[in-house]
């Protein structure tokens, strides 16, 4: 048995993106009719309260450089900074493209995709640079822990700014193919990305190594590290897949199937902040809180509702987990920290 | 299970007319809301619908095949299309003059996520009519375009003599038998004609019917003659200095007979013939004759036959571009019992060919998946398109098939209830041995 406190909404607009804000107050669900819903997580009886930004869809959604505040790309091309307790705010307008990759880091840097270019803005929105232009679109990026590099990924490979304010050439990581959502390991030694053909291809920037991991059985769409950054987790398979990196290597290909195996596969995984938990949201809805443990346990919470989930994440501390799927069924829970800590305890 | 939204793919040379067909379809009154994804934003009219800039991202798999380059570029513009909750009846892709429809078209073999939200439906192919001869000589993207087509629209045929458009019409259909093909001006094509096609449909397989051609033929024209005593063939100067011609009995004086005779002799006017100077004797038999037709202004053969009765003689060319007639030994003119004119061949040498197959009987399953692997291995990069219905040996249900390049799709299809239960594929492709092809699928009969 697991105890939590469950909150519910549902809106008729697919989710397409969810995320909790720096200070852990607020979440915020975009969804796919240009609105974006936010919540204090803190609230007795938690409501959704509505920005509407756009006529069409939200592409991409993150937490902003500041407490309180959501960055946002909208399908019209522009992008919003959405806070907490202030109206939306239109920070610029993409006329070629759509900002559907975004990134934002505490130093107060922001950066958003713009075809094959990224644009930086600064904390206050004021154009900071442009890298690129890249080899192609810009398919994913991230900035490192530090805020000092920016990592960017496109055909052929990933290439790796550094935000000195010089903007040199990036450092290019090679390989073939298309590479698509992207992430850093949380010491910053790893990039991991998400290929168009089911892989996951991860460079080591310190041995100057790469390597192929995977394949899986679907395109990953979901990267995410574990708390303690030992285990790089991924979606696409029938259980959440995941690549040992404690050593200090690069793991073998090979995934380790973590949890029992289910006759859904798995659409989305995030890995709790905290504890040695991750969340898996399967393509028929179900979800689950799976331990990392020695001897991996998963535990439902939520059962089949024949939509993916779309969206999950965690709050800074790892007391919530938010989330949602293609018919704009809304979920948020609240774990107490004895809990969480029990569930991750080896079995 | 959602609605898989339909996605045309328009492609065509510069100047083919594309924009205005794009225009027509959004400005048409049907009621859908219409995503275009276009390399560039042109001059298009737009209120309800949305115009997407792309620009072609192409890329290879990192597998090394060659025929896996998918685009990019549409993967995630779909993607990001299909979380709207206003979402979109129909997509548009606008490809640039010179884009190989290849890498689309596989995008939607290849991706999973695309092929769960969006159906590809078809492939239409614009062409000027004006121009296109010219760009066919020229450019592999031209041939690449009329070879995926599920539809081709030749356009502008205000601009062209209807003979022109005959002969380019004949050339598209030899190269894509697949295609239905109409003659549009200004892209005025009606909406049913390029929406809503199902070229990648395999449910829709079963109306898989290649036009082929009226076969050609080396000789242009063929006429029944009784002949008895000596006939005189006179002609003048024509447009060829020589002349090829058989002479062949036949036992009816009809136009289906000069058509299953001309089926006989077509291989004669494949090997060398014998030259006759005027005034030498023709005879009927294996041997093909050249007539030498310079040096005078009135040149006379003689018809010899040791029996009297019906001949059919076949001639390279139409008698009366060489003003000939014939004549008995009384010198009055003889009357043409039956005659046929055949379509000669042309001399366009596209690589680029249709090769249809229709075979009676029972096809392995294990062998007709070893026979196409092994042929799609080998010669994937050179078949564009393929489809195919087929028996198998104990199912009661068609096979169907469909495939682009290396990439292959098939299910079981409709019962064949009280059909024949006849095979019948299709290649679209470049080099197509037919004969090897028609051989493979032979061999995969049972026994």
């Amino acid at each position: 048995m697991i105890d939590y406190a469950l909150e519910r909404w549902t809106v008729d607009a697919p989710l397409t993106g969810v995320c909790v804000e720096r200070s852990g107050r607020f979440a915020a669900f975009s969804g796919g009719d240009g609105c974006v819903r936010m919540v204090a997580l803190l609230d007795q009886e938690p409501s959704l309260s509505v920005r509407a930004l756009n006529k069409g869809a939200v592409l991409a959604l993150t937490a902003d450089c500041r407490e309180l505040g959501f960055l946002c790309g909208a399908d019209d091309g522009a992008v919003y900074q959405v806070h907490a307790e202030d109206k939306p705010r239109e920070l610029m307008q993409l006329t070629r493209s759509w900002p559907d990759q975004l990134a934002a880091h505490p130093c107060g840097l922001r950066a958003v995709s713009d075809g094959p270019e990224v644009r930086l803005l600064d904390a206050e929105g004021r154009p900071a640079g442009v890298l690129g232009e890249h080899p192609s679109t810009v398919a994913g990026m991230a900035f490192d822990g530090s805020g000092r590099r920016l990592a960017v990924s496109h055909y052929n490979g990933v290439s790796v700014w550094t935000l000195d304010g010089r903007f040199g050439e990036p450092q290019r990581l090679f390989h073939r193919g298309s590479h698509l959502n992207l992430s850093w390991s949380r010491d910053g030694r790893f990039v991991v990305t998400a290929t168009q053909e089911k892989t996951v291809h991860a460079w080591d920037l310190v041995a100057g190594r790469d390597a192929s991991l995977g394949p899986c059985f679907n395109k990953v769409k979901a990267l995410s590290w574990s708390a303690d950054g030992a285990w790089l987790l991924a979606s696409g398979a029938d259980t959440v897949s995941g690549w040992p990196f404690s050593d200090g290597r690069l793991p073998a290909a090979a995934p380790r199937m973590l949890g029992r195996y289910s006759e859904q596969l798995i659409g989305n995984v995030c890995a709790n902040p905290s504890f040695a938990l991750a969340a898996a949201g399967y393509n028929d809805g179900g979800l689950e809180l799976v331990s990392l443990a020695t001897r991996p346990q998963r535990h439902s919470l939520v059962t089949a509702s024949s939509s993916p989930v779309t969206g999950l994440a965690w709050s800074p501390n790892g007391g919530h987990l938010l989330g949602g799927d293609s018919d704009g069924r809304l979920f948020g829970y609240r774990f107490d920290t004895a809990t969480l800590a029990r569930l991750a305890r080896p079995a | 299970m959602t609605q898989h939204i339909p996605v045309t793919v328009l492609t065509g040379f510069l100047g083919s007319g594309k924009t205005t067909l794009l225009n027509r379809i959004l400005t048409e009154n049907h009621g859908q809301r219409i995503a275009v994804i276009e390399n560039e934003f042109g001059e298009i009219g737009v209120d309800q619908d949305m115009v997407i800039n792309a620009d072609e991202e192409i890329f290879e798999m990192n597998n090394g095949c060659i025929c896996c380059t998918v685009r990019g570029d549409l993967i995630r513009i779909l993607g990001n299309l299909v979380k709207r909750r206003d979402k979109f009846d129909r997509i548009l892709v606008e490809t640039t003059g010179l884009a190989d429809p290849g890498p689309v078209a596989q995008t939607f073999f290849v991706d999973d996520d695309t092929r769960e939200s969006f159906d590809l439906d078809g492939v239409i192919t614009l062409v000027d009519a004006k121009h296109a001869e010219l760009h066919l000589d020229d450019s592999e993207e031209a041939t690449s375009q009329i070879a995926f087509a599920d539809v081709i629209l030749i356009n502008k045929i205000d601009l062209v003599e209807a003979e022109a458009l005959d002969a380019l019409e004949r050339r598209l259909r030899s190269m894509n038998a697949m295609a239905r093909i109409e003659r549009v001006q200004m892209a005025d094509a009606p909406m049913e004609q390029v929406l809503d096609v199902g070229g990648f449909d395999l449910d829709r397989a079963l109306e898989l019917k290649p036009g082929f051609l009226e076969p050609e033929y080396p000789f242009e024209w063929g006429g029944v003659l009784h002949l008895g005593s000596e006939a005189t063939f006179k002609l003048q100067n024509g447009p060829d200095p020589v002349m090829s011609a058989v002479l062949e009995p036949v036992d009816a004086a009809t136009s289906e007979v000069l058509m299953e005779t001309a089926e006989r002799v077509y291989t004669r006017f494949s090997a060398s013939g014998e030259l006759l100077q005027p005034g030498a004797a023709m005879s009927p038999g294996e041997t093909l004759w050249t007539l030498a037709l310079t040096d005078a202004d009135h040149y006379e053969y003689t018809l010899a036959v040791d029996q009297p009765g019906l001949y059919a003689l076949f001639t390279e060319h139409m008698p009366e571009e060489f003003n000939a007639g014939f004549f008995d030994a009384a010198g009055a003119e003889m009357d043409i019992a039956a005659e046929h004119v055949f379509n000669p061949e042309h001399t366009h040498d596209d690589t680029v060919g249709s090769v249809a197959l229709e075979l009676d009987g029972e096809i392995d399953r294990a062998a007709l998946n070893a026979w196409l692997s092994r042929l799609l291995q080998t010669q994937g990069p050179d078949i564009f398109r393929m489809k195919g219905i087929v028996a198998i040996a104990g199912e009661d249900l068609r096979f169907v098939f469909q495939g682009v390049h290396m990439l292959f799709d098939g299910q079981p299809g409709d019962a064949w209830g009280d059909q024949p239960r006849t095979s019948r594929l299709v290649f679209i492709g470049r080099n197509l041995d037919e004969a090897g092809l028609e051989q493979g699928l032979r061999d995969c009969r049972v026994r």
